[in-house]
């Protein structure tokens, strides 16, 4: 049955997201003013995990969708396994070749395995700590 | 406690104190201490050099650990010499290895006025005057140098401390389920430009904004001793000014609450030591990655079914700021 607002979620609204998002607010802007010192950093907390699992959720499956594709196009592999598989098998062998120094030099997948880092560390950023970036700049 | 620990640990004090009676009130749990559990306690003492009442923390092992931590006698003992050594800390007063009275050893200290959280410290802006001061007592936590007859359990002193970190935090990622490409990518910038150790101290492994107390703007101790070993200097400055300690603060280089220049001078000028920016520069670059293995390990000590702790599972979703940091300053972004 389609839902109201047209769309074809079989879920109740609110969503999974809205309901997060609205006990993530109150929380935030309603309990914490009343609670004694020492039980505001133990709020803060969850505050903190729900705004992660919040944006986890909207994000869906990987934090950076093109982080597969990269690491097929670095090491020219196109596995058809699981991406959950490749994508841990792929990031592994990155991994050990940033120790034993395959990326030492500057060469073109050099830049490309580096940017692979930027574009995974931000993608992340953003989902866990997304004030952070807004802190630093 | 229940009441039975409570009895045995009352016995035990009377015993230290070699005192006549001693009654404890429990206090509440304090703040930090991600690893080891830390107690508000109340003793009162009849009879003996310690006669009167005193505030003082309880500090107990967690069921679990990370490895870079020390036992808790060692950490004892380290507090002991660094307040031998005029370090401002807490007075240790006893320790018990005897897993009959409390079910783990523990240890007791005084209680320091102040406020630890770091969050806390950073909000109050400029402290320049605090900043000197946590210089100055670096410096003396620094003049405590190799050999020491009661430090024995830190081993010998390593001739590249920087190479000694690598190859133990490879050995803690592989021990992890995960890969960690930027890590991996970090360390090994690291090793290609691993300096040879100037000279060795005692360093402290955790100075930093929320290890220390500060009461009414002053300093009134270093806390948290469990990560301490000898090392090159420069790796406690580039902690103590690591991004990911400033909290609320970034713009405030120097822990949050002041610019490098007056914790720099500070160190300086007492411990008579000049300070090598690029060395700091390194250092604080092993900084985050070291945080970062810590990190990783300690959210493992939640993942793992150990510890229930919301604390320990928020730890490693801060991953990503630290390798935000670590592309920093290997330059891979700007």
């Amino acid at each position: 049955m389609p839902s109201p607002d047209g769309g074809d979620e079989m879920r109740n609204r609110p969503t999974a997201e809205e309901l997060l998002q609205i006990a993530e607010e109150t929380l935030s802007n309603k309990v914490t003013t009343n609670l004694p010192q020492e039980q505001r950093y133990n709020v803060a907390m969850i505050v903190s995990a729900i705004g992660i699992a919040r944006r986890e959720l909207a994000g869906g499956r990987f934090a950076w969708d093109g982080e597969l594709d990269a690491l097929q196009r670095l090491y020219a592999t196109d596995i058809q396994k699981p991406a959950e598989s490749t994508l841990f098998n792929l990031s592994s062998k990155l991994a050990s070749d940033f120790r034993a120094g395959v990326y030492d030099e500057s060469s073109e997948n050099h830049k490309v395995a580096l940017n692979i880092l930027i574009k995974d560390v931000l993608a992340r950023l953003n989902e866990d700590s997304p004030r952070y970036l807004k802190m630093t700049s | 406690m229940n009441k039975c620990a409570e009895l045995s640990l009352c016995e035990f004090l009377r015993g230290s104190a070699l005192a006549d009676k001693v009654t404890v009130k429990m206090g509440n749990l304090l703040n930090g201490g991600a690893i080891q559990e830390n107690r508000a306690i109340t003793v009162t003492i009849d009879g003996g050099d310690f006669a009167g009442t005193k505030e003082m923390v309880l500090r107990t092992e967690a069921s679990t650990t990370v490895p870079e931590s020390r036992l808790l006698e060692q950490q004892f003992a380290l507090l002991k010499v660094a307040n031998a050594a005029g370090v401002k800390v807490p007075t240790p007063y006893w320790y018990c290895g005897d897993p009959s009275i409390l079910g783990k050893p523990f240890y007791l200290m005084q209680r320091l006025k102040g406020e630890a959280l770091g969050i806390r410290i950073t909000r109050a802006g400029q402290q320049p005057h605090l900043a000197a001061a946590l210089g100055r007592e670096l410096a003396r936590i620094h003049n405590i140098q190799p050999p020491q007859i009661k430090l024995s359990f830190l081993g010998a002193v390593s001739e590249s401390p920087a190479l000694d970190a690598i190859a133990k935090y490879r050995v803690y990622l592989d021990e992890l389920p995960e890969p960690h490409p930027t890590l991996e990518w970090t360390l090994r910038w690291l090793e290609n430009r691993a300096p040879t150790s100037c000279s060795t101290v005692l360093c402290h492994r955790d100075f930093r904004t929320g290890n220390y107390l500060v009461h009414e703007g002053a300093l009134t101790g270093v806390l948290d001793w469990e990560f301490a070993g000898w090392g090159d200097p420069h790796e406690d400055i580039g902690w103590f000014c690591a991004r990911c300690w400033r909290f609320s603060a970034p713009g405030l280089e120097a822990g949050g609450i002041a610019g490098r220049k007056v914790f720099y001078n500070s160190y300086e000028s007492s411990s008579g030591r000049k300070l090598e920016k690029e060395l700091i520069a390194y250092w604080e670059t092993m900084a985050h990655v070291r945080w970062a293995v810590i990190a990783l390990q300690q959210s493992m000590r939640y993942r793992a079914g150990g510890e229930p702790s919301l604390d320990l599972a928020l730890i490693g979703r801060r991953l990503a700021e630290l390798e935000y940091e670590c592309l920093r300053l290997t330059g891979v972004m700007k």
